[in-house]
């Protein structure tokens, strides 16, 4: 398993050229270390409470970028995209039939990997995506696959178009390995709201992986690619990160084109990235950005190179973010916290104070209001977003005599309980005589929440919290307490309410008996600044210390 | 489509149309305005909700001026605009006979439109069809659209409520839809008052509910479509996916600048230029017309003899041949020329028409035409004698005919006289030294002859050239002469008078032919039948008048006087003297009631029902006529008899008789002729 994930070839080529990131991936090329480690992970449980605290021989090397690693042996002509294609897709052969992330797998995987192949041969520029194996959530349409949003009654339904977002993948030679699991139309908290399968989580495959982007994130956490998007409405990118232990940026609403993308509340909804490292997310991310003149929401800000302004960790001083405010939201560290996700966040503040930052408690008094106001706000949208499923033009059609039994049996047959909950609630709250009391008094939330947030961000460079109140969760624990799960949302929500960016990346590990969980760090930042927090979560990712997100199934295979 | 994952762009034509416009109506304009989403299911709305704008519209409070047309009765009104929004299209059904399904066409789904919500200022169908056809002028004058209503550019959904005099709150109102022409909403707004009318006088009030009802054309009335249960709510909401519209002072200064002159300003100028009401409607109704128009003015043309072309031989032509006055190859410059060649002399009016077609059909200069063809007209009486007696002299079995009293050889010596000057023999002239007296080779007796369109006929002239050329035929020995077949309706202004009587006596003896329909018709005036309608405030045109029609049979049907009280004997007696004279002509009465507007009015309405081919109208010898011999300038009406109204403004041929004495003839006057004296 491990040989397949650390070719032989990448470390020869690694020692041979120097990356602008990874000085300290030489020692990657270890495989005893890193077994070492995933084995002091199993059994040192009694460590695993207070993981930061690892022995310090149990080094560990920060995370690679595969994307940069990829460009270098490609172009180097070590190995050729085909192979890498044919590695990952032998990988997600294997652990498919535990992690089950993916709806879809592409049939043109090989096929798009000659193309680059050929590129290369011909000597023509790549893109910054080339031979990258991307993961695409089944909301955002690609032409060439089926895109279901999870919904049966979107079942077998191939879009006419590429998302702007895909489409500027392809255009950058990613090559599209499928599409990934969700709860259905993004309306859920672990995947497991899908109507077709549930996925697990890589950690532990009794738990759930987050949601509703968990198969994204669960494909990249079991390295089934090594990239992918995400949607992020209330948390969907950042909860199944900080759940799987990989690094999921949401960025500012309208950095990235939702063209193509389901929408779910589109004021709300964007489009999000994942990656084993930060340079891989940010270097996804700066391959999406923009704007697009088919979504009039799409900012014209130009987006500066992401990828670029990620220093080396060698030239790194000693205190690299020195003068940095970062602002800990207090409300995220209350009641209703795991013990264990407090610890873990508060043993990330003093690494980043130990970087240079001088951290203080901010309040953001409207933080508790948030979660209402926008569950408020997004079933609201989402009754009006999800009326064109009606099975008129595409889709699953529950043939009828008449009109409105068409309608009502094609929606009843093909959606879940959980859209359909969330379309009454809409519906209702956007009622004459309701609207004023809930949807209005929602969207006054939400400016005082967006003034909450500009308050504090003017005091402080970057907001930090917890991405997700717990580590994550069995399977079947919250499917039958809503707001439970909801609940679960509160750290995240607040952000997509003030568009701002926040960027969440794995900061340690909480033990929970068999396995250690990662728990992952949410840092906030203003609107349109994804670049400081790429720069920031770079450092810190590359700085922490004896942490090493890998599952360790994957590492070791998972038990068949 | 409705696809997932696809979004709506704001197309930015879209604002500065809808900026155009409310600037056009008056409207006062939203400087921030946003988008909503009214949301229901329907197979027409793909996204299952309409991107529309609920609560602040780009647009509102303006309002429209227009002129009604005169034969309604003429009249301005301003009527109030609620708001202006822009909104998206929904698709568009199709239903098929076999019932069992429908299908949508989205083509048209998500293409913005703009909606123009008026005030309840509108208080007839006729009202309401004015004001729709006014804002077709204004979106066709902007640009905007071309307001066809056929292919759906301009559509129409119209509401009704009656009311009892004095009550303030209107009624309930009832939504009408499937309206396709202004003439259905005209006569589906006019049937739906005196449905609601009905039931208010039946006191069946609570049968009129809030309901959509469809139009139906064929069967000329509204029935329900859909009875609303309460108002609907369609939990409108603002649109996320656009972000709200932001307009700047700059922006709508520099769309008000680029704004052309529009319908009312320019009706307002042609006025002032001293035409007709009737010409200022028919030439501020179309942009391209007045565009032509105005550019024939401004080549110097004068006013009136340019309206007097573009309104009757130009439009004639365009729409024969079904084109726009821009398509066709004489330009404004050519026309202004022609008419200054004809005003100057230089040509003759006949000439004028004929290479008018010329220059209409294939386009070239008028002074080149009329060197090529040498159409200078002659005006040498001496030269126009010899003609004369030429065209006598080579038809002398002719001349014997019409010396036996076959007076209407006129026309065929005529047409010969013509034929060969080329036509180049001034109509203006207006008479001919020509008719041969008996036993002798002088000319002594002068006749009044026109010749305008014994050659060429045109319509409006029709009548003349039918009488004339029927009852030359009718020599069985002209060739090349042929009848014209077409029956026709002749209505004939009955009264009982001396007028009305040389007027049918007239019709009979020179208009009317085998096949016509003869229709007589007497508007009387019974007020006492409206008093009990004026109790609504909106009385329909329909349940308000009556129009009583009787078919008669050969062998005589009898009318029976039940309006009014008037004796209505004189009607039979015509019509049976009708029966002597021609007794293969179809003879009608129609009486018709003033509905308190005035008689010429009634007349024109009823010309215009019944598609009246030619009107003929008894008419008294009135002093200006007598003195001046031409017609009162300046368009009003006052002052105007109601034959001299009728003539100026009727749509059809209109004919106004006098009586000369016994054997004195006629004097007939028609818009273009003017005291045509016609021998017995």
């Amino acid at each position: 398993m491990l040989s397949s994930l650390q070719n032989p070839r990448f470390l020869i080529f690694q020692s041979q050229f120097q990356f602008n990131f990874s000085s300290k991936t030489l020692n990657f090329s270890s495989k005893r270390r890193l077994f070492h480690f995933s084995n002091a992970l199993h059994s040192s449980q009694a460590v695993s409470e207070q993981p930061q605290t690892l022995s310090p021989t149990l080094k560990t090397s920060p995370p690679t970028s595969q994307i940069l690693k990829t460009r270098k042996s490609l172009l180097s002509r070590e190995i050729k995209a085909v192979e890498i294609a044919e590695e990952y897709l032998n990988r997600l052969r294997q652990t498919e039939p535990q992690v089950k992330s993916f709806l879809h797998v592409s049939e043109n995987v090989i096929k798009q990997a000659e193309e680059i192949d050929r590129k290369i041969e011909r000597n023509e520029e790549l893109g910054s995506l080339a031979g990258v194996i991307v993961g695409v959530k089944d909301n955002i349409c690609t032409v060439d696959m089926p895109s279901t949003g999870g919904s049966r009654i979107l079942e077998g339904y191939r879009p006419a178009f590429d998302a702007t977002a895909v489409k500027k993948m392809r255009e950058c030679g990613a090559v599209l390995i499928g599409k990934t699991n969700m709860d259905e139309f993004g309306m859920g908290s672990t995947t497991e709201a899908s109507s077709f399968q549930v996925t697990t989580n890589p950690w532990d495959v009794t738990r759930v992986p987050g949601g509703s982007s968990g198969g994204s994130a669960a494909a990249v956490s079991a390295r089934q690619c090594m990239v992918s998007l995400g949607s992020d409405t209330g948390g969907s990118v950042r909860q199944p990160a900080s759940f799987c232990g990989v690094v999921g940026i949401k960025p500012t609403y309208g950095r990235v084109s939702r063209f193509g993308l389901m929408a779910y509340a589109s004021s709300l909804d964007v489009i999000g990235c994942f990656g084993s490292s930060v340079v891989d997310t940010a270097i996804l991310l700066d391959a999406i950005s923009g704007h697009d003149s088919r979504d009039a929401t799409s900012s014209k800000r130009e987006v500066p190179n992401l990828a670029s302004q990620l220093v080396s960790t060698e030239s790194l001083e000693s205190k690299p973010l020195k003068g940095l405010k970062v602002g800990l939201i207090s409300e995220t560290l209350g009641d209703g916290i795991d013990v264990g996700v407090v610890s873990t966040i508060q043993a990330a503040t003093a690494h980043l104070e130990e970087l240079g930052c001088t951290v203080t408690e901010v309040s953001l008094p409207s933080f508790s209001l948030g979660l209402p106001a926008y569950y408020i706000l997004a079933s609201s949208e989402s009754s009006s977003n999800l009326s064109r499923y009606d099975g008129v033009r595409y889709g699953n059609q529950v043939a009828a005599e008449e009109l409105s039994s068409l309608y009502g049996a094609s929606r009843a047959n093909g959606l879940g309980p959980e859209v359909k909950m969330r379309i009454l609630m809409g519906t209702y709250a956007l009622s004459a005589g309701y609207y004023d009391a809930y949807y209005k008094r929602a969207q006054q939330v939400r400016t005082l929440v967006k003034k909450n947030f500009k308050e504090a961000l003017d005091e402080n460079d970057i907001l930090i919290s917890p991405a997700a109140p717990s580590a994550a969760y069995k399977l079947g624990e919250k499917k039958d307490d809503p707001l439970a799960m909801y609940a679960g949302d509160i750290m995240t929500v607040n952000v997509n309410l003030a568009g701002l960016p926040a960027l969440v990346l794995p900061c340690g590990f909480v033990d929970s008996g068999a396995t250690a969980l990662p728990i992952g760090l949410q840092i906030i930042g203003a609107a349109f600044d994804e670049g400081k927090l790429l720069r920031v979560g770079h450092i810190f990712e590359q700085t922490l210390q004896g942490c090493r997100f890998v599952p360790p199934a994957v590492v070791e295979g998972f038990p068949s | 489509m409705g696809l997932p994952g696809a979004l709506p762009v704001l197309n930015s034509k879209v604002i500065e149309f809808a900026v155009k416009v409310g600037l056009a109506l008056n409207c006062k304009l939203s400087f921030n305005s946003k988008f909503d989403r009214k949301q229901y299911f329907y197979p027409d709305l793909p996204k299952g909700y309409q991107i529309s704008q609920f609560d602040i519209p780009i647009a509102t409070n303006g309002y429209v001026d227009l002129d009604l047309p005169v034969e309604f009765g003429g009249g301005h009104r301003r009527f109030g605009i609620t708001r202006v929004h822009i909104e998206e299209d929904a698709g568009k059904f199709l239903h098929f006979g076999t019932g069992s399904y429908s299908q949508v066409d989205l083509n048209r789904a998500g293409v913005p439109l703009l909606e123009i919500v008026s005030e309840p200022d509108i208080r007839s169908g006729l009202e309401a069809a004015e004001y729709a056809s006014e804002i077709q002028r204004v979106v066709r004058f902007l640009g905007v659209s071309n307001g066809n209503m056929q292919e759906g550019s301009l559509r129409c959904d119209v509401n009704v409520s009656v009311r009892p005099i004095g009550q303030l709150e209107f009624g309930t109102k009832v939504e009408i839809k499937n309206l396709n022409a202004f003439s259905g909403v005209h006569r589906a707004i006019d049937y739906e008052i005196s449905r609601q009318v009905k039931l208010h006088t039946q006191g069946q009030r609570d049968q009129i509910v809030q309901e959509t009802r469809l139009w139906e054309e064929g069967a000329q009335k509204t029935v329900t479509m859909r009875k609303k249960e309460g108002l609907a709510d369609y939990r409108y909401f603002p649109e996320p996916d656009l972000p709200e519209v932001v307009l700047t002072t700059a922006y709508i200064d520099n769309i008000k600048a680029s704004l052309p002159e529009l319908p009312e300003l320019k009706r307002r100028r042609y006025e002032k230029m001293g035409l007709s009401m009737q010409d200022v409607l028919f030439l501020a109704n179309d942009i391209q017309i007045c565009k032509y128009f105005d550019a024939v003015i401004e080549k110097g043309a004068d006013v009136k003899m340019a309206t007097n072309w573009i309104m009757g031989d130009i439009a004639a032509y365009l729409k024969d041949v079904k084109l726009s006055i821009d398509e066709i190859k004489l330009t404004p410059e050519e026309l202004a020329e022609l008419i200054a060649s004809i005003k100057g002399g230089i040509i003759s009016g006949k000439i004028g028409k004929e290479i008018l077609f010329e220059l209409m059909s294939k386009g070239g200069t008028v002074k080149s035409l009329i060197e090529e063809k040498d159409l200078v007209q002659i005006v040498d009486p001496n030269e126009i004698e010899r003609m004369v007696g030429k065209a006598l002299a080579e038809n002398p079995k002719q001349l014997e005919l019409y010396r036996g009293g076959k007076t209407k050889l006129q026309g065929f010596f005529a047409g010969q006289i013509m034929k060969a000057s080329k036509g180049c023999i001034d109509d203006c002239l207006g008479f001919l030294y020509s008719t041969p007296v008996e036993g002798s080779g002088d000319y002594k007796e002068i006749l009044p002859f026109r010749f305008s369109s014994a050659v060429n006929p045109i319509p409006e002239d029709a009548f003349l050239v039918g009488s004339h050329l029927v009852d030359v035929g009718k020599a069985d020995d002209m060739e090349g002469v042929t009848t014209t077949a077409t029956a026709r309706k002749i209505m004939v202004v009955a009264d009982p008078g001396r007028e009305s009587a040389g007027a049918l006596q007239w019709a009979l003896s020179h208009c009317v032919v085998e096949h016509d329909e003869l229709i007589l018709l007497h508007v009387q005036n019974a007020a006492s039948w409206r008093n009990s309608f004026t109790f609504f405030r909106r009385p329909s045109q329909n349940s308000s008048s009556t129009s009583v029609s009787i078919e008669s049979a050969h062998g005589g049907g009898v009318v029976s006087a039940t309006g009014g009280g008037v004796d209505l004997e004189f009607l039979e007696v015509m019509k049976r003297a009708c029966e002597a004279m021609q007794p293969k002509v179809r003879v009608r009465i129609e009486r018709v009631d003033m509905e308190g507007k005035d008689k010429a009015s009634a007349i024109l309405n009823q010309c215009k029902a019944l598609s009246v081919d030619v009107l003929v109208i008894g008419q008294r010898r009135s002093i200006s006529n007598a003195i001046l011999g031409c017609r009162l300038s300046g368009g009003s009406t006052k002052g105007m008899d109601n034959a001299e109204y009728l003539i100026e403004n009727c749509k059809c041929t209109c004919v106004g008789v006098q009586k000369k004495g016994q054997n004195g003839g006629y004097v007939l006057n028609t818009r273009k002729h003017r005291n045509f004296w016609l021998l017995a």
